[in-house]
């Protein structure tokens, strides 16, 4: 009948997208044990947008996420540190804070105890996860100022890059964010809710990357890296100011300069995902100078750097993505930073510390 | 909020819902169509909104006042106020600055300082058209071709009807108002004519000619001097295809929105690529543009009745307003001028083709390739940021230093579709139309869905239609 025409049109369009997306989340559901449903690990903010529910466990397969009651990924502890305890705080996104896809003990956090309890015997560490993912080094100020410096940390690593970038990248060409977790448009929030529509997106990303060519000539530019330098020497200089060792690594990523372009491509698809703006070439250029920019600002704060930029290999093994580590990324990881560990003078006395009139006690 | 936005895809079927709802009483479907209108204007910025309820208002008044004064003096101040409050707001937010600055300029050079009197409001969406739209109802009055309309409520909807409010087409009151005195019918084959025309439209924007800007265009136009000649031609041609889908691609999705609501506006492109001469270019581009230049500026000047030399100059000052009113940049202006070049070239020529189906075919494909290759170098200066950068366009086409790179599969894949779409006449597509909605709705359906999987693997970040620009 003509006269409901267009509204069963409407409809069988409405039953095919959701049959798509229905498809979609079935087949995450037989791979990976889940719906894709973003697992409410999250609440929102005022101040910092969103943080980690305190208490949560998100499960995806045989990956389990769990949050302690600090909001903190990882087991709970207290916040008085033990008698020969040596606190290590890892600061970060979602390359420090693990995929869903990782299990608690997978992530290169939790590997770290593990490597450093075991080559010290008589000393415990302590690492605790206080990264959130989408957060920027901004963020991560604020929220060490508000949450974790209260931890008391004896050693800081910090690990930030991608999603500065990505603010970054968004800033200066302007443009939707492509993972948004701050949804101020309709359009975002949709985007946000449709799993087929971020998998047909994140999957043709690099398809647009290397076909649209309006972001060849592309630099994000030195005022975004300067305010990157800025943050980033605030944030040392405010972790410094709790007596911590702070260890700065370099961003580690799967793409680079030397692989062939397909495979450049390839490996590049979610960075090109998150920052749509850039060429696969553009973004190289863009991480070697944040890379930089982390190298120099260690050297001059007095930090100690964690090149894992020149450690770990850019090959698809070490990555599940282009910037997120596979087990086997988490592990070298864990190796890296663990031998920075070592090389920091002896803990859990920092010289700061030891100079104090308590320490002297 | 664009058409390409999921905004749009969620603001027009609750519109339409309200609408049909609403069908029984004509007072509160045409106040719902107007608050949408509103609504969707300020979409963009609330702000700029009170300029629309001011150029409504104003015409309205001015309206009315015409239609109860005989005196001429009367009646021609009442049409000096419409142009001078419409065209003076027009004035200032699009052309002050670029008129101030050239001034500043001219001063500049007799080794006088001019003052920085720019302002830094940004243009407000739409302004153009609905500026000229509602001017046409005030000088349809006075002429006396229009009697005005009693009702601010369905006045305020023919200026701010949103699928035509921020880049037309320019609807005329004498097409528009009378649908707004009829009784509210649902036609349920139009409306489903109008959902596949917008469906056919964002596939024109999105899929030729955001990936045409994308894949090659903004890069090539962004820096001439570092492509190739192949590079360069090619960007020239993807250009005007690219202006074309984009533009006509806005106009099938604004007459498919207006279609499910229950209204037709006019055609606004023709195959213009396909014209003889550049008189027949544009009878076919921009149509309801070039005919609203035809009769409130060509014709009141003259038109081609008072002598060849004065058709020449009619001819001349039409084009380059015509080419200012797209924006504030001598570019702009270089373009109308050329096309007014053009006009009068043919003129003088005789070749300006009133009756092109009487030429031998031969002559027809000649003239189209001579029309087209002439539309194509204008639209390169179009795109043009400036009269420098087009300069370097044309020197790098002569002699090109760079090599450039591989054109990207996806520019000849979206320039090849484009070619096809514009070669498709509005019947063919009506027949196409017309087969697609005589299918079963599931395949309809399985057919709008596989676009929407296009657009979202083609969609760029923030891509707006060219001509909100304007």
């Amino acid at each position: 009948m003509q006269s409901r025409r267009l509204v069963a049109v409407c409809v069988w369009t409405v039953a095919f997208l959701t049959l798509a997306e229905t498809t979609v989340r079935i087949r995450a559901w037989v791979r990976r044990g889940e719906t894709g449903t973003q697992q409410d690990i999250y609440e929102s903010d005022p101040q910092l947008g969103r943080v980690i529910k305190a208490g949560a466990v998100a499960r995806v397969g045989n990956a389990r996420t769990t949050i302690n009651k600090w909001g903190l990924r990882g087991p709970d502890f207290e916040i008085e540190k033990a008698p020969g305890v040596t606190r290590v705080l890892c600061i970060g996104a979602s390359t420090t804070f693990g995929q869903p896809d990782d299990d608690d003990a997978e992530i290169w956090t939790a590997q770290i105890s593990d490597r450093l309890n075991a080559t010290h015997p008589g000393q415990r560490y302590e690492v605790l996860n206080g990264a959130v993912p989408g957060y920027t080094v901004t963020q991560s100020l604020k929220n060490f100022r508000k949450s974790l410096a209260r931890f008391n940390p004896d050693i800081v690593i910090v690990c930030h890059a991608a999603t500065d970038l990505a603010a970054h990248t968004r800033r200066q060409f302007g443009g939707s964010q492509a993972a948004s977790y701050a949804l101020p448009s309709l359009s975002r929030y949709v985007e946000g809710l449709s799993l087929a529509f971020e998998l047909v997106r994140a999957n043709t990303a690099s398809l647009r990357a290397g076909q649209f060519r309006r972001n060849r000539n592309r630099r994000v530019d030195q005022r975004g890296v300067e305010r990157f330098e800025s943050a980033l020497s605030e944030l040392i200089a405010e972790c410094q100011k709790t007596h911590a060792n702070v260890i700065v690594c370099t961003f580690a990523r799967a793409f680079s300069a030397d692989q062939p372009p397909a495979t450049r491509a390839k490996l590049a698809a979610t960075a090109c995902y998150f920052n749509p703006q850039l060429s696969v070439d553009g973004l190289i250029d863009a991480y070697e100078r944040y890379n930089d920019t982390i190298r120099h600002v260690a050297g001059d704060q007095g930090a100690r750097l964690a090149d894992a930029d020149r450690t770990i290999p850019k090959a698809k093994a070490f990555y599940r993505d282009s910037i997120h580590f596979s087990p086997l990324g988490h592990q070298r990881m864990a190796d890296l930073i663990a031998e920075q560990i070592h090389a920091l003078p002896a803990q859990p006395l920092t010289q700061a510390r030891i100079d104090s009139p308590d320490a002297v006690q | 909020m664009l058409f390409n936005s999921v905004e749009f895809a969620l603001f027009l079927p609750i519109v339409v819902a309200c609408a049909w709802w609403l069908r029984r009483s004509a007072t509160a479907r045409l106040t719902l169509l107007l608050a949408a209108s509103y609504f969707f204007y300020m979409s963009w910025d609330y702000r700029y909104a009170a300029l629309l309820a001011g150029s409504t208002v104003l015409d309205y008044f001015v309206g009315l006042a015409l239609s109860k004064t005989q005196s001429r003096t009367s009646r021609r101040l009442l049409l000096t106020l419409s142009l001078a409050g419409n065209l003076g707001v027009l004035m200032f937010f699009k052309y002050f600055n670029f008129l101030w600055e050239s001034a500043a300029v001219g001063m500049g050079a007799m080794g006088l300082e001019a003052p920085d009197w720019t302002h830094r409001f940004l243009l407000p969406v739409g302004i153009s058209f609905y500026t000229f739209q509602s001017l046409s109802y005030t000088i349809d009055i006075y002429r006396g071709k229009l009697a005005p309309t009693r009702s601010l409520l369905k006045f305020a909807l023919f200026v701010a009807f949103f699928p035509q409010l921020v880049a037309g087409p320019i609807v005329r009151a004498s097409d528009f108002m009378p649908q707004l005195e009829r009784q509210a019918r649902y036609d349920e084959a139009r409306a489903i004519r109008g959902f596949w025309l917008i469906l056919i439209g964002l596939l024109k924007k999105i899929c030729i000619a955001d990936v045409l800007a994308a894949t090659l265009l903004d890069d090539v136009f962004g820096n001439p001097l570092g492509a190739s000649r192949l590079e360069l031609l090619l960007a020239a041609y993807g250009y005007s295809f690219q202006i074309y889908c984009d533009f006509s691609g806005y106009s099938d999705v604004a007459i498919g929105a207006a279609a499910i609501l229950g209204f037709n506006l006019p055609l606004n492109f023709n195959r213009p690529f396909m014209a003889v001469s550049f008189r027949d270019f544009w009878r076919r581009w921009h149509i309801s543009l070039s005919t609203w230049l035809r009769d409130y500026l060509y014709v009141p000047l003259g038109g081609a009745k008072r002598g060849a030399r004065r058709t020449y100059i009619n001819l001349a000052l039409v084009m380059l307003l015509g080419g200012l009113w797209h924006g504030a940049n001598w570019t702009f202006v270089l373009w109308g001028a050329l096309h007014g070049t053009f006009l009068i070239v043919e003129r003088l020529l005789g070749k300006d083709c009133k009756d092109a189906e009487d030429l031998p075919t031969a002559t027809i494909w000649l003239r189209r390739l001579i029309t087209f290759h002439l539309v194509v170098l204008t639209f390169a200066l179009f795109r043009c940021d400036s009269i420098e950068t087009f300069g370097e366009y044309i020197g790098a086409l002569i002699a090109p230093e760079a090599l450039g790179a591989p054109i990207p599969t996806l520019f000849v894949i979206a320039l090849l579709a484009g070619v096809v779409g514009h070669l498709t006449s509005m019947e063919q597509v009506g027949r196409l139309i017309d087969r697609a909605t005589r299918q079963p709705a599931f395949v309809q359906a399985a057919v709008a869905s596989a676009c929407l999987f296009l657009f979202t693997v083609l969609s760029s970040a923030d891509a707006p239609f060219i001509y909100f620009q304007f």
